[in-house]
């Protein structure tokens, strides 16, 4: 995995793991890596595999079967839609706005934009 | 104090030299073998037995600690899981033990082996079978050995030469003592101090001092060793 | 992550004073605490006094003041209970010559929880392949890759790494960072003295910082990056104290305080200069409330 330069690397494992579920490839319900193996498999610290998970806990994206392992929420997909439309609609739009407004480009331009894609 | 600590020293000893070991005793049978096959009497003398022994453990105890050289091996030893008391403990039974009877065995059996061949020679010659060494003599090697191997840990390399000139220098200066002070200020001071002197050498129990003496050398050097050992950085 | 006592303090340092015979002064009060289930980075200058600093760990140099404690037992004493809880791997590996099969049986009983199967992992994974090659016929990288993997098998609490990437090749370096990630663990305490920072990227999880004699920094990833920013921007506009500027291709470098509590990426290169060049500064926001 390459980390790019800018965003704390648990954020960016956090993002690998909603890939993994959005993409299908952890099922919700399934039991996930431990935070070991997920560590030697990034090759990344296993402190900071912790910290990733305990915030995907806290986003209840994962939760945590005491002597048994991480496990992927039953509802994991819409916790991480919620999340990253929340990220979207407070990050990312802003900055999408301002470059439009930037670029001088109107509403209309934009609905032709989003239906074509 | 652990003994398997101090196994383990050892064992690592005879993974790491052990071969060495076994190459050099079988030359030292060979050669022994063949002075003694060539000497008139069939064997080597007794003295030049103890010599041999004296001089190779000193030798090999002026090698056993070798931790300075290459770099790095000070550091690898000292960091070996054993404490300072066991490390010692399993060098000077490598010394005092293990390399004695195997250098003695080495000597007997070139010996024996050198008469052996000569009777094929000479019918009428006849074998015999003795220890060329008294305790005397044993003691004498263990101390030297335990005064070099004190040296060994003192000295970063050439320890054997080193340790000798040492040796050589003590005596000098016990020899100059004698022959200067003692002798001019207290035998020529008064001459009834010459009497007082030779009736106190007769008085005393001089085999009984050697024994002593020798012992108390022998566990100084060993206490040294140790106490060198552990204030040994790397 | 709440930790048994047993691991706080595995290594201390207190109000070390250190110089060699003739040379000038390398610690001058020099106080360091440091505990388990943490990959610790160290870094200094050349002649900092990193390498002396793991040979006081170790026992192997005895400060003139002050006291240094590992695993409990002070350090200078070499207690076999210290020592078989310890291992450091030397800059430049010393071998015996003997085979790899012979230094397992010569030093692997003193280690307890020795693992062989980790130890043949390791070299697998480092592509050494023959047990029965004589170690000083192999090359300086090659011996350095079996005494890391014997090191690393032999699972002591205390691992003390000086340079431990100098001369491995390319692959090599990313084969020792796997081979890192897999022998940490949560009781473990690894201390990496390197000017490799590349190397461990995404290794480690905390910073030490030596300097001067003194220990400038002492922090883990968490704390730092909590307390500073590490950008790329085109704009050098913002309202934070920057504490680091250096130009790039791709824009400007920047340390800054982190006001806004925007959590980034620890870079160690970076950190390293803020510090050098702020080290008042970072020592009121990093030691102000300890």
């Amino acid at each position: 995995m390459n980390f790019n330069d800018n965003k704390a690397i648990y954020l960016q494992i956090a993002e690998w793991v909603f890939e993994q579920i959005l993409n299908g490839k952890w099922k919700e319900g399934d039991r996930i890596l431990s935070v070991r193996e997920l560590g030697q498999q990034l090759v990344v610290n296993p402190n900071t595999v912790l910290r990733s998970y305990d915030f995907l806990q806290n986003l209840e994206v994962i939760v945590n079967r005491r002597g048994v392992g991480y496990f992927v929420a039953p509802d994991a997909t819409d916790k991480i839609i919620n999340y990253r439309r929340k990220q979207f609609v407070e990050e990312e739009v802003p900055a999408f706005f301002k470059t439009m407004k930037l670029v001088r480009m109107n509403w209309e331009e934009l609905a032709e934009l989003y239906k074509e894609s | 104090m652990n003994t398997k600590n101090i196994f383990n020293l050892i064992r690592r000893y005879f993974i790491e030299s052990g071969r060495k070991d076994i190459n050099s005793f079988i030359l030292i049978v060979l050669i022994i073998a063949f002075l003694s096959f060539f000497s008139i009497s069939g064997r080597i003398s007794d003295s030049m037995m103890v010599f041999l022994t004296f001089l190779m453990g000193i030798i090999y105890a002026g090698r056993i600690f070798g931790i300075f050289l290459p770099a790095g091996r000070a550091i690898h030893y000292l960091t070996i899981p054993a404490s300072t008391m066991e490390k010692t403990i399993a060098n000077g039974l490598l010394i005092f033990v293990y390399f004695n009877i195997l250098l003695i065995a080495a000597l007997l059996l070139g010996n024996t082996l050198g008469g052996l061949a000569h009777k094929l020679l000479d019918p009428n010659y006849h074998l015999h079978f003795y220890m060329p060494f008294d305790l005397d003599n044993l003691i004498l090697i263990l101390v030297f050995e335990s005064v070099y191997m004190f040296g060994s840990i003192y000295f970063k390399q050439r320890t054997a030469i080193k340790t000798s000139l040492v040796i050589i220098a003590v005596f000098l200066f016990f020899i100059v003592l004698d022959t200067t002070l003692i002798g001019r200020y207290f035998i020529h001071s008064n001459p009834e101090n010459i009497q007082i002197a030779e009736e106190t050498l007769n008085n005393i129990n001089g085999e009984l001092i050697e024994y002593v003496v020798s012992i108390l050398t022998f566990v100084f050097f060993n206490f040294m060793t140790w106490l060198r050992l552990r204030e040994t950085e790397a | 992550m709440k930790k048994p006592k047993t691991y706080i303090n595995m290594i201390q340092l207190q109000n070390i004073n250190f110089s060699y015979h003739k040379g000038r002064t390398i610690f001058d009060d020099l106080n360091l605490s440091l505990e388990g289930g943490h990959i610790y980075g160290l870094f200094g200058k050349n002649g900092a006094g990193k390498t002396t600093l793991l040979k006081i760990i170790a026992g192997l140099r005895f400060p003139k003041h002050g006291s240094s404690t590992t695993l409990g037992q002070p350090a200078a004493l070499r207690k076999a209970e210290m020592l078989k809880d310890l291992y450091f791997p030397q800059e430049e590996v010393y071998v015996p010559a003997i085979s790899i099969r012979n230094y397992v049986k010569c030093y692997a009983p003193f280690y307890e929880n020795f693992d062989n199967e980790q130890f043949e992992e390791y070299l697998h994974l480092f592509e050494i392949t023959s047990m029965d090659d004589k170690l000083t016929a192999l090359s300086h990288g090659q011996r350095k890759k079996v005494i890391i993997s014997f090191a690393l098998a032999t699972n002591t609490k205390i691992l003390l790494m000086d340079e431990p990437t100098n001369g491995l090749d390319i692959p090599s370096k990313g084969i020792f960072r796997k081979i890192m990630t897999m022998a940490a663990n949560e009781e473990r305490l690894i201390l990496i003295s390197t000017h490799q920072v590349r190397d461990l990227h995404c290794l480690i999880d905390a910073v030490v910082i030596l300097d001067n004699g003194h220990i400038l920094l002492n922090a883990s990833a968490d704390n730092i990056t909590d307390k500073l920013c590490f950008k790329i921007t085109d704009d050098t506009g913002t309202d934070e104290p920057i504490l680091y500027c250096e130009e790039n291709l791709r824009g400007n470098l920047l340390v800054t305080e982190n006001i806004h509590h925007i959590e980034t990426k620890l870079d160690i290169e970076l950190l390293f200069n803020a510090v050098m060049l702020n080290k008042e500064r970072i020592n009121e926001l990093f030691n102000a409330k300890n």
